[in-house]
């Protein structure tokens, strides 16, 4: 999967307002330490984590799916591709220090091949619409440019998970 | 850009799409009349059709006057069997996916959800014309 040509750390760094902040000082500066009151998210930041959350819990479901149900593997590999690099790429646009913390995810896996990839497919349509909503809800054009492609792609994926 | 322009260009690339499903699907009706491709042909070059129209009614809603269509296109590659219309009914898809995606970035709201779902659309026709899905479609490969 390739992922677009985009000015990914700049991204939102525009749109919002807000300056590039490092990742890896997970919000601290050298110089200030931890911030008490972390400055109020803008919009676009908030539905950023938002976002990233949603797609790391989708990422947690097929790996557990993969996990507890091989059989799936074939059919999973693609879908699992395609929301890692949503992963990714949200990851890098994150402009605040503070990182999503990856959700523990406790769902039922059902039993048999075909429950299993209908289980993924269905939650695949339901990032479809969350992700489309949340597109008409970004402030920048270029957020929502992002997220209608991710709604579009989570659309594909439920279709072909869904076939036979 | 304004939704009027937004909408203009997701119209014109319709324009473009129903001409290349209408040469693309009296390819496919030729060689292999009563297919899965055959029938698909038709579905979509009704969806265009339909689609196009409805992108006409918005863009006069607005009190624009909706681009025309061009007397002909160029087509990229000769037409003449079943795979090369099927790989025409690919480019036009993710030519399609680019302008919508382009058009979600320029608008907002109403206009901005109506080129997000043709940008699912085009997404999905063009897996099941045969492109391999991808994470960000839309976005590379205009």
């Amino acid at each position: 999967v390739q992922a677009p040509t985009f000015p990914r750390r700049r991204l939102l760094a525009l749109a919002a307002g807000v300056s590039v902040v490092s990742l890896t000082g997970c919000g601290e500066s050298s110089r200030t330490g931890p911030s008490p009151t972390p400055p109020p998210a803008s919009p676009d930041v908030a539905l950023v984590d938002e976002v990233l959350l949603d797609e790391r819990r989708l990422l947690a479901l097929v790996d557990r799916t993969m996990l507890l149900r091989p059989a799936t593997t074939d059919r999973l590999r693609l879908a699992r591709h395609i929301v890692a690099a949503h992963v990714d790429w949200l990851d890098g646009i994150r402009v605040r220090g503070r990182r999503v913390r990856p959700p523990s995810v406790d769902v039922a896996v059902p039993p048999g091949r075909g429950a299993a990839l209908a289980g993924v497919a269905d939650a695949c349509r339901l990032a479809a619409s969350t992700r489309r909503r949340q597109c008409v809800r970004a402030g920048a054009g270029s957020l929502a440019q992002m997220l209608a492609s991710m709604s579009a792609s989570h659309a594909v994926l439920a279709v072909e998970l869904a076939g036979p | 850009v304004s939704d009027v322009a937004a909408l203009q260009s997701c119209l014109a690339g319709e324009h473009a799409a129903f001409y290349a499903y209408g040469v693309l699907a009296a390819v496919i009706n030729d060689r292999a009349h009563g297919s899965r491709a055959d029938l698909r042909a038709t579905d979509d070059y009704v969806a265009h059709r339909r689609r196009r129209d409805a992108l006409i009614d918005q863009v006069t809603a607005l009190g624009a006057t909706p681009v025309a269509a061009q007397p002909l296109y160029e087509l990229p590659f000769p037409v003449t069997t079943v795979s090369s219309a099927a790989r025409l009914a690919r480019l036009v898809e993710r030519r399609l996916a680019a302008t919508y995606a382009a058009a979600v970035g320029d608008s907002v709201a109403a206009v901005r959800a109506l080129a997000a779902a043709g940008l699912t659309d085009a997404a999905v026709a063009a897996v099941s014309w045969g492109a391999t899905p991808t994470a960000f479609p839309g976005t590379t490969g205009r």
